[in-house]
């Protein structure tokens, strides 16, 4: 890590204390409410506080009028018994759980309040077909969807395709670099207890699986489950008196990209934040060859490669071929998605990596555990709203 | 579109230019020329009207680099479809009131 602190910095300033996380599952069996709440009591009792040591909520959601099977602050200063909050807030960059946590770690660096509490729930949707999660537009097009739905065009996997696409044919990526990734990413979740995915998968199995959208098959789309996660973020000369050790968040960082959609953007190749990656680094005060690992968002298998590039841990072109010699794997030169990732563990948008990353940092990742880790990098989102994180002890 | 102050071509259409901030943005006709920019072949159902698998290709214009538009290549096989195809616009009338932009396979 280099020394020049920026003048103006978050650094360092609060530390993740407490995490939750139900588990992933098919079908929980009970409210999401529920599922939301015991994560939080999780948190809070992994983290030594109680209720009323919270003054500060963010969720992914921030309606005020709660409508969905969501939390919200309203919803969870209600179900905690508060009085009311000294701050609530949505997701830093509309990154879902990591944009959550890194807004309360904002939040607690500048005083907006000292403890806060991040969460996130994520539902299975229990029934196929135009109804369900990412069928936007397939009723009905307006906006950029009158020029896609006409053609057929409107289920996201397609637009994730048609970027993996150009990719494979003009960025040296292969899908048995895909293969790769997406297998040891299985091998981590079956280590892992909290994960949904309980059988091994082959590179065969990988490279047979039917499509969805071609070149996109079964297995580089992350598995919907029914979970939570919560976590507690504090300013750092407090997290001390916590039960376990503080895990410091050293920076956080959000970009936006020029376009709302995936489809009309000029070079795909520079979808994800290229310009984030040239100064996130630099105002960490951390190089990439410090990570000790890292927990890149797969929402699909194609993120992560373009993830690598745009943080400039490799050189453009060369994702594929690095994923290919097995660097991400358990004991490879960067262990990535130890828990599984979305792809494996389960999708909680990135929920699943904030606190794998803490407990990775904390010593406490069991079979799965890196050796003696000190930074974790966490990314969440892909374009155009996506949260970078840098952790550690 | 088009834009009439610094000649810049947008889609899908807006109201402002987003390279000169002109208000002047008016629809011109283009050659009809492109490639394909990338494409992929879908295989879920549950798009109304669409019957798996099928093709949607994303067409960049040759007016201008990285002018994007989408449409299917009506003439072209699912598994000779390629990136840099050399395609030709043609209109696919859906009905009385619904024409569509389409692509064929223009031979060099």
């Amino acid at each position: 890590m280099s020394d020049g602190v920026e003048p103006y910095s978050m650094r360092d300033k609060s530390a993740i204390v407490g995490v939750g996380h139900t588990g992933c599952v098919k079908d929980a069996g009970v409210a999401p409410e529920v599922m939301w709440m015991r994560a939080v009591r999780e948190a809070l009792d992994d983290a030594g506080l109680s209720p009323r040591d919270i003054d500060g909520i963010s969720t992914p959601y921030t309606d005020t009028w709660p409508m969905g099977a969501v939390p919200t602050p309203f919803t969870l200063t209600e179900s905690l018994g508060l009085p009311g909050l000294r701050w609530h807030s949505g997701p830093l960059g509309g990154a879902y759980s990591l944009g959550s946590v890194a807004s309360a770690a904002l939040a607690v660096s500048t005083g907006q309040c000292d403890t806060a509490l991040a969460v996130h729930c994520m539902v299975r949707p229990k029934r196929k077909g135009p109804t369900a999660y990412n069928y936007k537009g397939a009723q009905r097009a307006s906006g950029v969807y009158a020029h896609l739905a006409p053609y057929g065009y409107s289920v996201f996997v397609q637009m994730m395709a048609t970027v993996a696409r150009r990719l494979l044919d003009t960025n040296d990526l292969a899908r048995e670099h895909l293969a790769r990734l997406v297998v040891d990413q299985r091998s981590n979740a079956l280590l892992n207890p909290l994960a949904v995915m309980k059988d091994p998968l082959t590179v065969e199995q990988y490279l047979s699986a039917r499509w969805l959208a071609e070149p996109l098959g079964l297995y580089d789309a992350d598995m919907p489950v029914d979970a939570a996660i919560a976590v507690v973020i504090t300013r750092s000369d407090r997290a001390e008196d916590c039960r376990h050790t503080p895990v410091l968040v050293r920076h956080v960082s959000t970009f936006l990209g020029p376009r709302p959609d995936w489809v009309f953007q000029a070079d795909y190749a520079e979808l994800f934040p290229v310009e984030l990656g040239r100064d996130f680094w630099r105002r960490a005060g951390i190089e990439p060859g410090d990570l000790s690992f890292a927990q890149i968002q797969d929402g699909f298998s194609v993120y992560v490669p373009m993830w690598l590039e745009a943080l400039g841990i490799v050189k453009r072109g060369e994702a594929g071929s690095f994923i290919g010699d097995g660097n991400l794997a358990r004991g490879g030169t960067l262990p990535t998605n130890t828990h599984g990732g979305n792809l494996s563990e389960g999708r909680l948008q990135g929920g699943g990596a904030v606190v794998e990353t803490v407990r990775q940092l904390r010593g406490e990742a069991g079979e799965r555990q890196v050796d003696r880790p000190s930074v974790g990098l966490i990314t969440v989102g892909g374009s155009p709203t996506v949260c970078a994180a840098l952790l550690h002890v | 579109m088009r834009c009439g102050t610094c000649a810049f071509y947008v889609h899908p259409p807006r109201g402002v230019c987003p390279r000169c901030q002109g208000e002047r943005l008016v629809p011109e006709q283009v050659s009809g020329r492109g490639t394909v920019y990338s494409y992929h072949v879908m295989h879920l159902p549950g798009v109304p009207g669409f019957t798996p698998p099928y093709a949607v290709a994303v067409i960049e214009l040759d007016e201008q680099p990285g002018l994007l538009t989408v449409g299917n290549v009506l003439d072209c096989p699912l598994e000779e479809l390629s990136i840099g195809m050399p395609v030709q616009v043609t209109f696919e009338e859906l009905s009385e009131d619904v024409t569509l932009p389409q692509w064929t396979r223009r031979r060099e």
